[in-house]
């Protein structure tokens, strides 16, 4: 079975965990445009940020033989320095246009200040302008109010509620989103926030239909292989193989289709080239590429 | 002379004691330095990037608030060298370029010590930034130990605050002008925070109890209450009796609803110091 991983953020994992992920099963990703984990100073390194999740990046996965797509967004945190935010707000609609971006995000509240709401709002009007779809991201403190004020904000700027999907939700924010039409994300960590066994628990209860799992693994201690490893926790539990291709692989495929840009019949293992650079810079450090043909796939 | 001017004698005494003859020589230089180049700020940041070479980690000895180290000390006295003469607009810019282009520890000095350089709090949405960074070393600077947020911080960056170092599994002890800060939205915040944490098969911080406001503790707070009252780490029992005790007097009809919960605790606790929390509070 193949799998899709609709929130990660490859730029800073290693090439180990591309080929573990391949391995695994994992052959599309989703890189959601975020923060580095100190704050951006000028506009500029946004640019330069964004070219990399469209450029490198992309190129990247590729080399491991996974699709990259991303989606474009000014994160909850930088929306705090007013006057960098309104630069990244000119730039951003030019980047939501790129061919691999299949949505806005991630965006949403971090410490739900009025400045992250006024972005918020101004990205979720951008999102109805350009018709894509929204990835937004609850947040990790005061999680239950802020998924509160998000659905309440997402109702305001009336955004159609099955156009976003919101993300890191728990046993105490799924039913608050069960009430919407938006889709529902779940970020599984190891030891922290949602496990594989939480999320079986809560498939069994809420059912499958519009439940997305992901692994957010970002720069901090996350694992890249919790999309496969919650199909196991599934398997363990009695889903049949079609729930779980159902939840995880086709569930973000088809949310994300709603952008035009990509779809479950486009999500295929590519054939892998080590031979190609990018911009003169390859992957490879001495290695044998590895070159298929479609005979090897 | 002035406040900063005065803050500057004091510090300058008590490193006058701390440093050997060539990190006095040292910060000596740099200080006729910065008072005499075109930049001060330049000045400034120069000597500041060198300070810890020069003069180590070790704490400072006998200073009446927050720890600092003597490097912290010495730059504190850079800074307020470089501050002299400088109205308050020109004082801010300087010190948020010194935060700008100061490496983490750096940073920490500031943020240490705004509240003697800050007292009007014009570097509020300096210190909010602060807030957001993963780095521990800067969080802790601006947490811990410092009255700048509980005299400035707007309510909402305050409770976030909190709960950050509750998330950071700080304690929250540690946090100054806690109880006169806070609120009922706190409350509400760690109540949840705590039923996330177990969701999770984890337990919170003991002193995350500190931030429950007794008067809005609906049933799932007095649950939570009755049963880290039970707890067999003495570290909670003393949180809960910590947080009852610091609301005693405003709580009186919150206290009394308590009362069966709290006459069992006494029955069976065996820690001194919850026996004697126990004891007053049932009086």
């Amino acid at each position: 079975m193949y799998y899709f991983d609709p929130h990660i953020h490859m730029l800073a994992r290693t090439t180990d965990d591309y080929e573990n992920m391949a391995a695994a099963g994992i052959i599309g990703v989703i890189e959601p445009a975020f923060w580095l984990g100190q704050p951006r100073t000028n506009v500029g390194s946004f640019i330069d940020y964004f070219d990399t999740l469209i450029g490198w990046e992309h190129f990247r996965a590729e080399q491991f033989g996974i699709m990259h797509f991303c989606t474009m967004g000014l994160n909850p945190k930088e929306s705090n320095d007013v006057e960098m935010a309104e630069g990244v707000m000119k730039i951003l609609p030019r980047y939501c246009q790129k061919d691999n971006v299949v949505g806005i995000g991630e965006i949403g509240y971090d410490d739900i200040t009025p400045e992250e709401d006024r972005f918020l709002c101004e990205q979720l009007e951008l999102a109805k302008t350009l018709n894509l779809p929204v990835l937004v991201h609850t947040p990790h403190r005061d999680k239950v109010s802020g998924t509160k004020r998000t659905i309440d904000v997402i109702r305001e700027c009336g955004v159609p509620e099955h156009q976003v999907l919101i993300d890191h939700l728990n046993e105490q924010t799924l039913p608050l989103v069960l009430e919407t039409d938006c889709w529902r994300g779940h970020s599984i960590y190891p030891n922290t926030k949602m496990s594989e066994p939480r999320m079986v628990k809560l498939l069994q209860e809420y059912g499958i239909e519009k439940m997305v799992v992901n692994s957010a693994a970002d720069w901090g201690i996350s694992d890249p292989l919790k999309v496969p490893k919650t199909a196991d926790a599934m398997r363990e539990s009695g889903f049949s193989e079609a729930e779980i291709e159902q939840v995880c692989f086709e569930n973000p495929i088809h949310f994300f289709a709603q952008s035009g840009r990509i779809s479950v019949d486009m999500v295929k293992k590519p054939l892998i080239d080590q031979s190609k650079t990018f911009n003169d810079n390859r992957v490879l450090r001495g290695q044998e590429p590895i070159i298929e043909s479609k005979t090897d796939a | 002379m002035s406040d900063l001017q005065a803050l500057k004698t004091e510090y300058l005494a008590l490193l006058d004691s701390q440093l050997d003859a060539d990190q006095r020589a040292w910060l000596s230089t740099q200080c006729r330095s910065i008072l005499e180049a075109p930049s001060p700020e330049d000045a400034l940041l120069n000597a500041s990037a060198a300070a810890r070479r020069q003069c180590g980690d070790s704490l400072l000895k006998a200073h009446a608030s927050t720890e600092l180290s003597l490097t912290e000390a010495a730059r504190l006295v850079l800074i307020l060298t470089a501050c002299t003469d400088l109205d308050g607009p020109e004082r801010d810019t300087l010190l948020k370029n010194f935060y700008r282009y100061g490496d983490e520890f750096e940073k920490a000095t500031l943020l240490k010590n705004l509240y003697q350089l800050d007292t009007q709090g014009a570097l509020l949405q300096l210190t909010l930034q602060a807030c957001r960074v993963n780095s521990l070393l800067i969080f802790n600077a601006i947490a811990l130990n410092n009255p700048y947020p509980a005299a400035h911080f707007p309510e909402l960056n305050w409770n976030q605050l909190v709960l950050k170092s509750a998330f950071q599994k700080l304690d929250l002890n540690a946090i100054a002008g806690f109880d006169e800060r806070r609120n009922s939205a706190l409350s509400h915040m760690c109540l949840d925070y705590a039923e996330e944490l177990e969701l999770a098969d984890r337990e919170p911080i003991p002193s995350l109890w500190r931030g429950i406001v007794l008067n809005d503790v609906d049933e799932k707070g007095c649950d939570f209450f009755a049963r880290y009252l039970r707890h067999a780490d003495t570290a909670h029992r003393r949180g809960i009796l910590k947080s009852l005790s610091s609301q005693r007097t405003e709580s009186q009809q919150a206290l009394i609803a308590l009362q069966p919960k709290l006459s069992e605790g006494l029955q069976r606790e065996d820690d001194a110091d919850c026996r004697a929390l126990l004891t007053t509070l049932l009086k």
